[in-house]
């Protein structure tokens, strides 16, 4: 009897699950519970014959199975007046109900981006004020009162010998002058110059700079380490190109071009048609910004570069108008609500 | 800058394309912005940046090219005619201040009859976009332009005594230039002076009244080296840019002064009048001289990552113009180099590593990865904190923004609260705007305006938080004149709330986010950025900071210190922006929060099965939820699991005065099962303390 109840359960189960409208529950509930000729009413009938020992368990267990049974009815039967459940009821192109999500800035997510390439490459991330002194600006990066340099760095001041920091460089002379090498951190961050707002220039904008400094790291080491940076920002396609140039805290100093991310090099208008896309500064540590910090030039070399996050946002999802990131408008926002932050 | 193909062709062979001749300009770090078509002829315009002064002239721009073509550079002639009066006869020319001017060259030319120039220096010109005005003055631009020396010629008749001084400016002494303005002199300005007055601002722009005009027939034709710096300060002081002074102010070469002015008294011959005094006027306080540097190979090597012999290191760098001794075989290890008058950029070996890696081309230095391992933690990141609080944000769902730190001063001052003890606001000197005069104290007033940014353009509801710095000046007692520290800098996160969170939607209609929406969700994300709970409290009254409505505000703390407000903002705290209906808004400083993920350690799941009871109870309404969690908690002690409010009601049948609450208690014994008397009993102890320290009842059910 036992092994009776249990195909009972099962087969009770099975006509339910295909159960898909009120009449065929009705006529399960016929078949099984039924006053003249439901299965288990018949069990239930069966149990007088049993010997007196067993009645009082099988008894138990035939009730919790009718209880089960009509649970299972009631159940069903509510199910059906749900829409899902009405057959012809469900549509599946009515919109459904979502989460209500916000999103990440895409500049934070492009920073997080970064910062992760370059915390798997051993580096650390460092941090500094963004009103600094003119010392940390400017004098200890070898760009000195009266420099020409300068006028690429129209400035803030924020009272006597307190400029908004022009690029996030300081830090690299606060971080030397915290630790010691060998050193290999990026410092990202808010950097502010006096322009006038465009569709490429804000009085504000992000940076993240790099340094590694140790016993012989050469220019060689710049090149590879900004080369496997920029393939795993954009894929192994990607070249990189060094080009000599001049900033005042590096010597040697180069530009940095990678190939179109579009085109691949092949010329494009993103591009301008030269298939190269300008994208970072970069060159070996100069002897004069050691000195500041008190590093001895003769035992220790290193890099520095530098890059705008903006410009790689821009870059990464084809944005024109840098404005566009300060105006937090949400139908710009909420189109970076896919990408995942890290 | 714009140069001529044609006229760098003039002094090296250039096969080249006009775009080919541009790759090369960009392999040697003098990048072309664009290549234009003129006649016959392209123009080329060339970004050359503060430390290549040499290389803002044709023929510096040429010596590039021959070195990294390897073809011979033509040095153009320049050696005019001379007459029988001696310069030393006709003018006097004297340094008297010889740290702001080295050296200064002038030549003497009479009979000068003022015309146009030939028309080969007219096209010249004219290609690279100067219009052609005279032969004196058409000679000085092509030698700029050629040489990268600035000249300037006088009116000899024009000069009082005939004389030439370079001398710091007098107080008080003023001089109208060329451009027709007047301008106050400074004591640190040099100037050139007759043996009266100040005719010239040195370096930077002629004056008026020694002007060159047409009935001039006599010339001083200056050709000087000018102090940099000194250069740089004033014209930065005058707001006067020229083509001089851009050249002085980066440095030009002391060593061509006479060349240059030979070469234009040669040029103005050429114009067919003019004949130049014997014996040039050349004052020298510090003699150009060659800069000797070294260059270790092994240092070389060891910043390049690539070893260059230096038979090729002294092949690379001698078409620059730099004269390479040669290690004795055995003797030395290094390289002597002198540097020629032209590179003022190049000051120490770093300098001369630099030309050898333009010269070999950086594509030729291999790529190596830097293994070390640094000594500043790998890995740690400062932000963590609010990196993890930004993205439970934005999984909340609010968009985040940012705003510029640069703000107008009003705002802030009503809604700068958060800095416990904060000094005063932070100002700049030279403002963009007077909206953007202050750096901020708050970042609410931010993303009001975005609110308003995005209301004006049909959402009128939004959720949105930043995170960013903010800006108090250090707490000093009043009086401090000294140089002022930097400013206290904190890293705030705030939010901001108006209308439902959400778009009216078939199956559900969100509402309008309320104050327990906020607060839960502030809860959550200090809990994720700093790894513990924040607490909420009332302030005294009196005590709600301005721009929050006291009727709906409360401190945010943890372990007794406030880290900010939340709240509804008060309507006169908003008035300036047009926002109608209310604001929900908070801001904490989560300046110490841990960098370090705080780390999650598991505890068996419990194995005995839980007894749980619903309590309805009624409480005086002026008693605080926490009060009686409190006592809830007290009475059942480690069996108490937790208590949850699932119900809280006010209104009929409630008498008025009271409030219903229900609560879900759920026990549980680590070791065995809760029987029903033992929980009955926790429960009628929890009822019995509630009537008598909160005044409460059990509702009737």
């Amino acid at each position: 009897m036992e092994q009776e109840l249990k195909d009972l359960r099962v087969e009770f189960s099975n006509a339910l699950a295909s159960a898909r409208d009120e009449a065929a529950l009705e006529a399960i509930r016929i078949r099984f519970l039924g006053q003249k000729s439901g299965c288990l009413t018949h069990l239930m009938r069966g149990l007088g014959r049993l010997p007196a020992d067993q009645r009082p368990r099988m008894g138990q267990t035939v009730n919790s199975l009718k209880k089960e049974m009509d649970a299972g009815l009631a159940a069903a039967l509510a199910a059906l007046a749900s829409p899902e459940r009405r057959g012809d009821g469900l549509d599946p192109t009515l919109p459904g109900c979502a989460p209500n999500l916000g999103q990440l800035h895409p500049i934070t997510l492009v920073r997080r981006e970064l910062e992760e390439i370059f915390i798997s490459l051993g580096y650390s991330i460092e941090e500094g004020p963004e009103v600094e002194t003119e010392f940390h600006n400017f004098e200890a990066l070898n760009i000195p009162p009266d420099h020409p340099a300068r006028d690429d760095h129209d400035s803030f001041y924020a009272g006597p010998g307190r400029v908004l920091r022009t690029h996030t460089s300081p830090v690299q002379i606060r971080t030397m002058q915290r630790c010691q090498p060998p050193l290999k951190f990026i410092a990202p961050g808010m950097v502010f110059r006096r322009d006038a707002i465009d569709p490429n220039h804000t009085p504000a904008f992000f940076q993240l700079e790099g340094m590694a400094v140790g016993e012989r790291v050469s220019l060689a080491d710049l090149k590879g380490t900004l080369t496997v940076f920029w393939r795993r920002l954009f894929g192994d396609r990607i070249q990189v190109r060094f080009r000599p140039s001049y900033f005042p805290f590096v010597e040697p100093g180069a530009e940095v071009d990678i190939s179109c991310i579009l085109c691949l090099g092949k010329g494009c208008r993103a591009c301008g048609g030269s298939g190269w896309i300008e994208i970072m500064g970069a060159g070996m540590v100069h002897p004069a910004v050691f000195r500041a910090v008190g590093y001895d030039p003769d035992r220790v070399s290193g890099f520095a570069f530098g890059m705008g996050i903006d410009r790689i946002a821009k870059l990464k999802y084809g944005i024109e108008d840098l404005r566009l990131f300060w105006e937090n408008d949400l139908r710009f926002l909420g189109q970076f609500r896919n990408e995942s932050p890290r | 800058m714009r140069f001529s193909l044609d006229w760098l062709r003039a002094y090296v062979d250039l096969p080249e394309t006009a775009d080919e001749v541009a790759e090369l300009l960009a392999q040697a770090g003098l990048p072309v912005d664009s290549v234009e078509r003129w006649g016959a002829d392209h123009t080329l315009d060339v970004d050359i940046l503060a430390n290549r002064p040499d290389c803002m002239c044709h023929l510096g721009l040429a010596r590039e090219l021959a070195a990294r073509t390897g073809r011979p550079l033509r040095i153009p002639p320049g050696s005019p005619a001379f007459g029988r009066e001696k310069a030393e006869d006709l003018a006097t020319v004297e340094i008297a201040d010889g740290d702001l001017c080295s050296r200064y060259t002038a030549l003497i030319i009479t009979d000068v009859t003022v015309g146009p120039s030939p028309s080969w220096i007219q096209d010249r010109l004219a290609s690279i976009g100067l219009r052609p005005i005279n032969n004196l003055v058409d000679a000085t631009n092509f030698v700029l332009h050629e040489m990268g020396q600035p000249l300037h010629a006088f009116d000899l008749d024009r000069l009082d005594g005939a004389r030439v001084v370079a001398r710091r400016a007098r107080a008080g002494e003023h001089l109208q230039t060329l451009d027709g303005e007047n301008h106050s002199l400074e004591e640190n300005d040099l100037v050139i002076a007759d043996a009266s007055r100040a005719l010239a601002i040195a370096g930077v722009l002629g004056g008026a009244e020694s002007e060159i005009t047409p009935s001039t027939t006599r010339i001083l034709l200056e050709s000087a080296h000018f102090d940099p710096v000194a250069v740089r300060r004033t014209s930065r002081r005058l707001g006067v840019h020229t083509d001089a002074s851009h050249r002085f102010e980066r440095g030009t070469d002391p060593g061509i002064t006479l060349v240059a002015a030979l070469r234009a008294a040669a040029l103005i011959q050429e114009s067919g009048s003019g004949t130049l005094a014997r014996g040039e006027i050349d004052v020298q306080c510090m003699p150009a001289e060659r800069r000797s540097l070294s260059l270790s190979p092994a240092r070389l090597g060891a910043l390049l990552g690539m070893d260059v012999s230096c038979d090729r290191m002294a092949a690379l760098l001698t078409p620059l113009g730099f004269q390479v001794s040669l290690p004795e075989p055995g003797r030395q290890e290094h390289l002597m180099v002198e540097v020629p008058t032209w590179r003022v950029d190049v000051r120490e070996e770093v300098d001369l590593i630099e030309e050898v890696a333009r010269m070999v081309g950086y594509d030729q230095i291999p790529a190596t990865v830097p293994a070390f391992h640094s000594t500043t933690s790998p890995g740690s990141r400062p932000s963590a904190a609010w990196d993890r609080a930004r993205s439970f944000m934005a999984a909340a769902g609010f968009a985040e923004a940012i705003h510029f730190p640069m703000v107008a001063r009003g705002p802030q001052e009503t809604f700068a609260a958060i800095v416990a003890g904060g000094g005063e606001l932070v100002t700049l000197d030279n403002p963009m705007n007077r909206q953007m005069d202050t750096l901020r104290a708050s970042l609410l007033p931010g993303l009001l305006d975005s609110l308003v940014h995005n209301r004006n353009r049909g959402r009128d509801h939004a959720q949105l938080f930043e995170t960013g710095r903010i800006f108090r000046e250090q707490a000093h007692d009043s009086g401090n004149t000294q140089a002022k520290d930097l400013p206290v800098e904190r890293t705030l996160l705030a939010a901001v709330s108006r209308g439902p969170g959400g778009l009216p939607h078939w199956r559900r209609h969100p509402r309008e986010l309320d104050f327990y929406d906020l607060k839960g969700i502030l809860e959550g994300m200090v809990d994720r950025a700093m790894g513990e709970p924040a607490t909420l409290t009332r302030p005294e009254t009196g005590h709600a900071p301005g721009f929050l409505d006291p009727l709906a505000a409360a401190q945010v703390t943890i372990h007794g210190d406030r880290l900010g407000w939340i709240g509804r903002l008060a309507p006169a705290a908003t008035a300036a922006w047009d926002l109608p209906g209310d604001i929900l808004a908070f801001e904490v400083d989560l300046t110490g929060a841990p960098t370090a993920r705080p780390r999650a350690r598991h505890t068996p799941v419990p194995r005995q099965p839980a007894a749980e009871r619903d309590l309805a109870i009624i409480l005086p309404a002026d008693v605080r939820y926490h009060r009686l969690e409190a006592l809830l908690r007290a009475a059942g002690g480690d069996l108490l699991e937790s208590v949850s409010l699932f119900d809280r009601y006010v209104g009929s049948p409630i008498p008025a005065g009271r409030v219903s609450l229900a609560v879900r208690l759920t026990f549980r014994a680590p070791d065995r099962t809760l029987t029903t008397p033992e929980v009955q009993n926790i429960v009628d102890t929890m009822v019995s303390s509630l009537r008598s320290e909160l005044g409460g009842e059990l509702r009737d059910t």
